[in-house]
């Protein structure tokens, strides 16, 4: 970059050189992506090195230790299974809620996402009180229906292989249901009613015009799911590992307990699953660009009804019980009782369990370091994920490579199992020169760094929903950067600002896998305590914990939709 | 005086594509001038219009607003958007929702705040909108918005107002009425205007000039009697109405080997060489006799041997298509004419004064 400018020129041109002008705009992005591009990648990085510090010793032990390679098999049969399950569940749900009566339709496709909004510690639990072979609810009752006196017979077990799939299933249902749903309504009725016309049953009609279209929605959809269910955590610790079935996750939280924490083997266990989460993100890169161009092509099409059916309905508000409320009130009944016993009555019900939790310091404390972690968090990522969504629109002007970049930035923390970012997070700021382990800050930096994509995402919609225009028109009107930003920005992102803070709250407090890893004995997090009380044995305590979680999820919902619309809830799809 | 001085601006987008580029474009506008920017979509008319907002950064030339270079790509020169001292209309008229309607006009303006006031009431009178001062935008109808987004960019008396499309976003009626309402405003208050659209009845009612636009570079800048009754080029014919369109080599025989001739050409309008040419006329321009009823023409020339292959009653006329071997031509004709047959054949009589004649070169792959 050369100055050619004469300096009576320059000062009569009434602009800076074009060094300046160039510094400038260099500035309105490099700082961002340095601090973002250090924290994404700077703990991957210093942590899978690791496993290549002693050449391949650190694989060779990992990989060859007992038991590792049933432990992939059983990752990656669950990753398949969990598809498989959502794919077909998810792809009926959502027919289902495109024919539910007009009246119901808001219901019919609420009912379907609820799964999402129940912590999936909470949802697992409930399962345990639901189906553990000797204690469990439901097994009990089949028992007594059937004369079984056997308490070590049951018809279902939940620690089980198919437990794990069936309890993340569930959730994963959802994510399939969001993109089908979407699919659907985008495509419109009118194809199956060319077919129905042209002499197609219903069912020729769905397999041979309905399903093909959805096939970018479902090849999306199952990626996505597919990348989350192999670096799952929170069904595989709680049902798996009390069976000893052991997922890749599973076996690098469990190597936490050893001292010294084995880093290289970790990393070395976490390598596939990287891998397999750059891969299946890649893809998934390639084909939303083809996905984008199919929806410009069909998207002209305007939603119309399909011909109702009140099965449809019966068959949603079935999924709903299952999957949503008996969970729920398993836990109520079990935080309720006295102990957790095959023995059901509605007797000796008491509140006993809340005042014993609630007034223990434990739980207080840990309380108070989540909502301190999660509001100091929320006051890094809204402004960050407001600079990054500023880039990723357009409205700060950089090169496209730049825009790549942030775009694999943003990415990352989403593909990569949080089990392994948390290693990687924990190994990178637990040792010098950071050495942060036992403070809030670790916990913050951790947070901030996978939420971010979050926060990013809802602001991003609400630029594109604005348009530039509102922007544009400031200037054109004569006010400056300070000015738009105070008369146009805040007063426009005030409700996405937050509806992306209590979404980013919410995720919080689900967060698990993270959590696990970056708490510590003085610094402990609500999830910490749950996990530990299911460790102890404490189920009443862990029913409490967990109907807390689900509590303060709720209230989050509510604010979400009383601020942002429905709508919002939908943006959230978290783990 | 000159308000706006567009030299040599060019436009070149790298990936990814997203408005037209623009190639070495020279435009000034007087004072009080009204010029329009008209042309198909992709024809870089709004990426012009931005680059003059600052809204779009230039890769080559300057720009001058009154007598400040606002940009000057060699020079380095880049006053921003909000230093211009612009006014701007939108096409969605980019009222911010969370304001009324007082405070989005009374956004661009500086100083105490009466005279702030009396301002705001002022624009809003000028386009009989008082009573929605205290309104939030979204409970206006579209015709409101769009005058409020007028005096919007109207009320700090701005040296240069720029119009992206402000009427595409409204029906047919509404869009006629504004219009008018426009060229009163105009003329009342005498600003000076850059307007963009790609609708010809808007850019000839509107514009003191049109500057037809087309691959990013203009094609024709005039009077809008000049740009409508002498198109200089075959594409400005071409999208001011003269569809018709007849290729001939250099003697005047149909260039459709045929063999037949037309009698009569024209010899003025843009052709020059002494190859091929292409003449247009309106569907309107032509008329139609039975065949061989006329021989060779003073005022008209004659295309002999149409077949009448479709006749349409539209209503306010009656429009016949016709087939000459290998063109297509369209005909109008008052209600009052003679209907012809559907399969007849004919001949075809136009005006010269009402045909245009451009040197033609067969277009590449494109």
């Amino acid at each position: 970059m050369t100055i050619t400018v004469a300096p009576a020129e320059r000062l009569g041109s009434g602009a800076g050189p074009r060094l300046w002008q160039g510094l400038a705009s260099v500035m309105t992005w490099l700082p961002l992506i340095l601090v973002l591009g250090f924290a994404v990648l700077w703990p991957l990085f210093a942590f899978e090195l690791q496993s290549f510090v002693d050449g391949f010793k650190s694989y060779e032990d990992a990989f060859g230790s007992p038991g590792f390679v049933r432990s992939a098999l059983v990752t990656f049969a669950l990753a398949i299974a969990d598809v498989i399950f959502a794919v077909i569940l998810g792809t009926a749900l959502a027919w289902c809620a495109l024919r539910t009566p007009a009246r119901w339709r808001s219901f019919g496709s609420m009912i379907p996402l609820m799964p999402l909004l129940v912590p999936g510690v909470a949802a697992a639990s409930g399962w345990v009180f639901l189906l553990s072979p000797r204690a469990g609810y439901i097994n009990t009752i089949l028992r007594s229906l059937f004369g079984i006196t056997d308490i070590t017979q049951a018809p279902f077990n939940i620690y089980s292989f198919w437990g794990m799939v069936f309890v993340s299933g569930l959730i994963f249902t959802s994510f399939i249901f969001m993109f089908v749903h979407n699919g659907l309504r985008n495509t419109g009725g009118e194809y199956e009613e060319a077919a129905a016309v042209s002499g197609a049953s219903p069912l020729r009609s769905f397999f041979t015009i309905t399903l093909p279209q959805l096939r970018p929605a479902l090849a999306y959809g199952s990626g996505i799911v597919f990348m989350l269910a192999l670096g799952q955590f929170s069904a595989p610790v709680l049902l798996g590992v009390p069976a000893r079935i052991d997922v890749l996750t599973t076996r690098m939280f469990s190597m936490l307990e050893s001292y010294p924490v084995a880093y290289g083997e970790v990393a070395a266990i976490g390598m596939p699953l990287l891998l397999a989460g750059v891969v299946v993100a890649g893809i998934q890169r390639w084909v939303i660009g083809d996905l984008r161009r199919y929806v410009t092509v069909g998207g002209r099409a305007q939603y119309s009804p399909r011909k109702p059916s009140r099965w449809a309905l019966t068959w949603i508000s079935l999924f709903g019980f299952i999957a949503v409320a008996l969970p729920l009130v398993a836990i109520l009944y079990t935080s309720l009782s006295p102990f957790w016993t095959q023995n059901m009555s509605f007797g000796n019900l008491t509140t006993r369990n809340f005042v014993t939790v609630l007034s223990g310091q434990n739980l207080l404390s840990a309380v108070r370091t989540s909502l301190v972690a999660s509001a100091t968090t929320i006051l890094i990522v809204l402004p960050a994920g407001y600079w990054a969504a500023l880039i990723v629109t357009g409205r700060i002007q950089t090169s496209w490579w730049i825009l790549r970049l942030l775009d694999i930035l943003l990415l990352l923390p989403f593909a990569i199992p949080a089990t392994l970012y948390g290693f990687a997070l924990l190994f990178a700021y637990a040792h010098p020169p950071f050495a942060l382990y036992g403070t809030y800050t670790i916990i913050i930096v951790a947070y901030a760094t996978i939420m971010i994509p979050y926060s990013t995402r809802v602001l991003v919609s609400a630029l594109i929903a604005f348009g530039p225009e509102p922007w544009e028109a400031s200037a054109i009107c004569g006010a400056g950067p300070a000015r738009t930003f105070v008369r146009v920005s805040l007063p426009l992102m005030r409700r996405s600002a937050s509806v992306a803070g209590v979404m980013v709250f919410i995720l919080l407090f689900q967060e698990f896998a993270v959590s696990l890893l970056v708490r510590s004995a003085t610094t402990q997090v609500v999830g910490g305590v749950l996990y530990d009380q299911y460790v102890a044995g404490s189920y009443p305590a862990v029913a409490v914990v967990a109907l807390l979680l689900v509590a303060m999820t709720a209230v989050g919902v509510i604010i979400i939709t009383a601020v942002g619309g429905s709508e919002a809830i939908k943006g959230s799809g978290g783990r | 005086m000159t308000a706006l001085r567009i030299d040599r601006i060019s436009k070149d987008f790298g990936r990814p594509q997203t408005l037209a580029a623009l190639h070495e474009i020279n435009l000034a506008v007087d004072a009080g001038e009204m010029v329009v920017l008209l042309g198909p979509s992709g024809s870089g008319k709004t990426t012009l219009l931005r680059c003059v907002a600052g809204l779009t950064e230039p890769t080559g030339g300057s720009i001058q607003i009154g007598d400040r270079t606002v940009v000057d790509c060699e020079r380095g020169i880049r006053i921003p958007t909000h230093k211009r001292g612009l006014g701007m209309v939108f096409q969605n008229f980019a009222l911010w929702p969370h304001m009324t309607v007082r405070a989005n006009v009374a956004y661009p303006l500086a100083g105490r705040a009466e005279i702030r006031d009396k301002r705001v009431d002022e624009m809003l009178e000028l386009v009989h909108c008082s009573h929605l001062g205290d309104r939030l935008p979204s409970t206006l109808s579209g015709g409101q918005q769009q005058r409020i987004a007028l005096v919007r960019a109207l009320a700090s008396a701005p040296a240069l107002l720029l119009f992206d499309e402000p009427l595409s976003n409204l029906d047919a009626l509404l869009r006629i009425e504004l219009r008018a309402q426009l060229r009163q405003i105009h003329r009342v208050t005498g600003f000076t205007g850059l307007y963009v659209t790609h609708d010809q009845v808007e850019a000839l009612s509107l514009g003191s000039r049109v500057a037809v636009m087309n691959h990013g570079q203009i094609e024709q800048i005039g009077p809008p009697e000049q740009i409508y009754n002498a198109p200089a080029t075959d594409f400005v014919a071409e999208f001011m109405g003269m569809g018709n369109r007849l290729i001939v080599t250099g003697d005047g025989a149909l260039s459709d080997g045929s063999g037949r001739r037309i009698m009569g050409l024209p010899a003025r309008h843009g052709a020059t060489g002494s190859g091929q040419k292409a003449i247009r006329f309106r569907p309107e321009s032509l008329a139609l006799e039975a065949n061989g009823a006329s021989a060779a023409s003073q005022s008209h020339l004659v295309i002999p041997d149409l077949d009448v292959v479709d006749r349409a009653f539209i209503g306010e006329y009656v429009e016949y298509s016709l087939q000459s071997a290998s063109s297509s031509l369209k005909a109008r004709m008052g209600r009052g004419a003679q209907l012809i047959d559907v399969g007849g054949r004919v001949n075809g009589l136009v005006p010269h004064l009402e045909a245009a004649s451009f040197d033609y070169a067969p277009r590449q792959s494109n």
